[in-house]
């Protein structure tokens, strides 16, 4: 990378003294789309497995969730070098808490832990898109979503990455009955049944596979049950 | 008028130093190439055309035509590649008029390389032209900002390093035209499958002294890999059909008229117009009893000139009359003989069995003459 130091007006960074040049960046976007919906007693979550820069595909065949328990997994869109950093470092702490406590986190428990561990980054921060699915202490099931500095909320399902666009308002569509702000609250996690919300995810992904030039491949699909994660693999286009 | 209006260029580099973004062009993010083999040219292209990160054509159509022996691969802004060959395209046409003679692929070269240098790159429409004249096949590269190359293989767009891999492996000289076609179709694949910005289908071009062969969506390379499941589409036939009936409408006479019209099932279906009392008698004549349908409007305006005899024919009738009133009154009533006004549900009563295959036979025939009824 060469460093060219512009004359006159580019910006100056405090403290540094020196002149940068104001393209550089230390992030990268790597695309890629997470998808996750949860129903009474089950979770779907699913990501592209591309992971590009630019006009380039790096690798075809690159999982973007993680598997932290029987019962929890975290799906991260977006610059790949954060990603397997926070991975790594939630893992970490993940292995800590069971020696402590002799069982694996909740869900909820490892939402918290996610925000906070982004928070912790607010002033240079991980530039993921974060969702953090499967059951809770009920059984029922669970998806928190993030923004890249810590911000979350549970929700019923969700999308992040490049095709969010494409698919969050399909999602809207089919599954949220109503508004959350309808009084009295209705219940808009989905009731719809396992095989139905994996078939809504697989179009959802096929159709934003024809449309965004991020999204291809392969998807790869955790199917979240009492039972355990189940995986499962979805052809997309390869162009 | 000649070239561009900048009117607004002042306007727009003041909004931009505000911050206000421009509109998102549609680019060919895009894989073309061309070769030349042993008789003639192979140009290729993808079809894939992008708007920053969404895919705007699935299918768009990259070779334009110059001239009947010239074609033209365009990449960069689809406006301007569009436009440029159009208007090259046109001038040769003009040109072709006044001189009686085949353009020439070096004369479209230079006018599209001096019309691009005019505008500095502005004209975002980076090219690769390719033709067979008098001279024999040739095949040049325009970069937006006016230079040319002429070359015996040639690639252009986001995925020109792709298919110019391909090309710098397996290129030969003098190829049979199979085996260019085949290893253009092989460049632009390359293209498609590794470049984000090039994708869906290839088309290929072959010029030669002949004639030219466009092959439009050469290769379909891959379609959609799931359909969805939910909702369930049944096809067609999946119920069994339990029992069938069928509604025959014909022997529609027509007596003119103004005064009523009439529809006899028990005969067929048969609509009578008429004035009132020749109404009554061509009914007579024709031995028609049964049920008659007849709209209120009508039926009052017979009442008022005829009442008797309307009455008196109503009388005469085996069975009853049905009254339809048309859409201001919902109401439904019928006439039996004896000249009682009866309410609909009575004459229900008194129809049983065939009553809901009448009414339906009457809302149906009904409507298909009143539509705004019912």
């Amino acid at each position: 990378m060469t460093i060219i130091v512009p004359s006159g007006t580019g910006n100056v960074y405090a403290g540094s003294g020196t002149i940068q040049h104001p393209s550089w960046s230390p992030y990268d976007e790597n695309g890629g789309t997470c998808v996750a919906v949860s129903g009474n007693d089950y979770c779907v979550v699913a990501s592209s497995n591309r992971l590009s820069t630019g006009f380039s595909i790096l690798t075809r065949d690159e999982s973007k969730i993680i598997k932290m328990s029987h019962k929890c997994v975290i799906a991260t869109a977006n610059c790949q070098a954060d990603r397997k950093t926070l991975q790594k470092t939630l893992q970490t702490r993940h292995i800590m808490y069971m020696h402590n406590h002799g069982k694996p986190m909740s869900v909820a428990a490892m939402a918290q832990l996610v925000s906070n561990t982004l928070y912790y980054k607010r002033f240079f921060p991980y530039y993921t898109y974060n969702l953090v699915c499967g059951l809770d202490e009920e059984g029922k099931g669970a998806v928190y979503t993030y923004d890249p500095v810590g911000s979350y909320e549970r929700t019923g399902y969700s999308c992040e990455g490049t095709g969010k666009d494409l698919i969050q308002p399909v999602l809207d569509n089919q599954l949220k009955a109503s508004s959350p702000l309808v009084l009295p609250a209705e219940n808009w996690m989905t009731a719809l049944p396992m095989d139905d919300a994996v078939d809504l995810v697989k179009d959802a992904f096929v159709s934003a596979g024809e449309r965004d030039i991020y999204t291809g491949d392969v998807v790869e699909l955790l199917i979240i049950t009492k039972d355990g994660v189940r995986t499962e693999h979805l052809d997309l286009k390869k162009d | 008028m000649v070239g561009f209006d900048f009117d607004l260029c002042k306007r727009n580099a003041f909004l931009e130093e505000r911050g206000v973004k421009g509109p998102l062009l549609t680019k060919t993010g895009t894989t073309i190439a061309g070769v030349i083999y042993k008789d003639g040219v192979v140009l290729g292209a993808d079809t894939r055309s992008t708007a920053g990160n969404t895919v705007a054509d699935k299918n768009c159509e990259k070779i334009h035509f110059i001239a009947p022996n010239i074609y033209c691969c365009g990449a960069g802004t689809a406006a301007d590649t569009e436009n440029v060959t159009g208007m090259i395209s046109s001038q040769l046409e003009l040109h072709r008029y006044g001189t009686g003679r085949q353009s020439r692929v070096i004369t479209a070269m230079t006018l599209l390389k001096s019309h691009l240098f005019r505008y500095q790159g502005h004209v975002s429409a980076a090219l690769v032209l390719g033709g067979v004249d008098l001279k024999g096949p040739h095949l040049f590269t325009v970069y937006p900002h006016g230079s040319t190359d002429s070359l015996p293989y040639a690639t252009m767009g986001s995925g020109s390093l792709n298919a110019m891999a391909v090309f710098e492996s397996g290129y030969e000289e003098d190829m049979s035209k199979d085996s260019a076609v085949a290893l253009v179709a092989r460049a632009i694949r390359s293209g498609i499958f590794n470049d984000l910005g090039s994708g869906s289908n290839v088309d290929i071009c072959v010029i030669t002294k002949d004639g030219v062969e466009y092959k439009r969506n050469y290769e379909y390379l891959q379609g959609k890999t799931y359909q969805r499941k939910k909702p369930v589409v049944y096809p067609r036939g999946t119920a069994a059909v339990v029992k069938e009936r069928t509604i025959r409408l014909v022997d529609v006479d027509v007596l003119e008229g103004d005064a009523t019209e009439a529809i006899d099932f028990r005969a067929g279906s048969r609509i009578l117009e008429g004035e009132g009392s020749k109404l009554y008698e061509a009914m007579a004549a024709r031995g028609l009893a049964g049920c008659y349908i007849v709209p209120i409007q009508k039926v009052r305006g017979v009442k008022a000139a005829h009442s008797t005899e309307f009455y008196e024919a109503a009388k005469r009738m085996e069975r009853c009359w049905i009254r339809l009133l048309d859409s201001r009154d919902s109401g439904f009533n019928s006439y039996i003989p004896g000249g009682k006004d009866v309410p609909y549900s009575s004459y229900l009563e008194g129809f049983t069995g065939n009553v809901h295959t009448l009414w339906n036979c009457v809302r149906y025939l009904y409507s298909c003459r009143h539509p705004q009824v019912e």
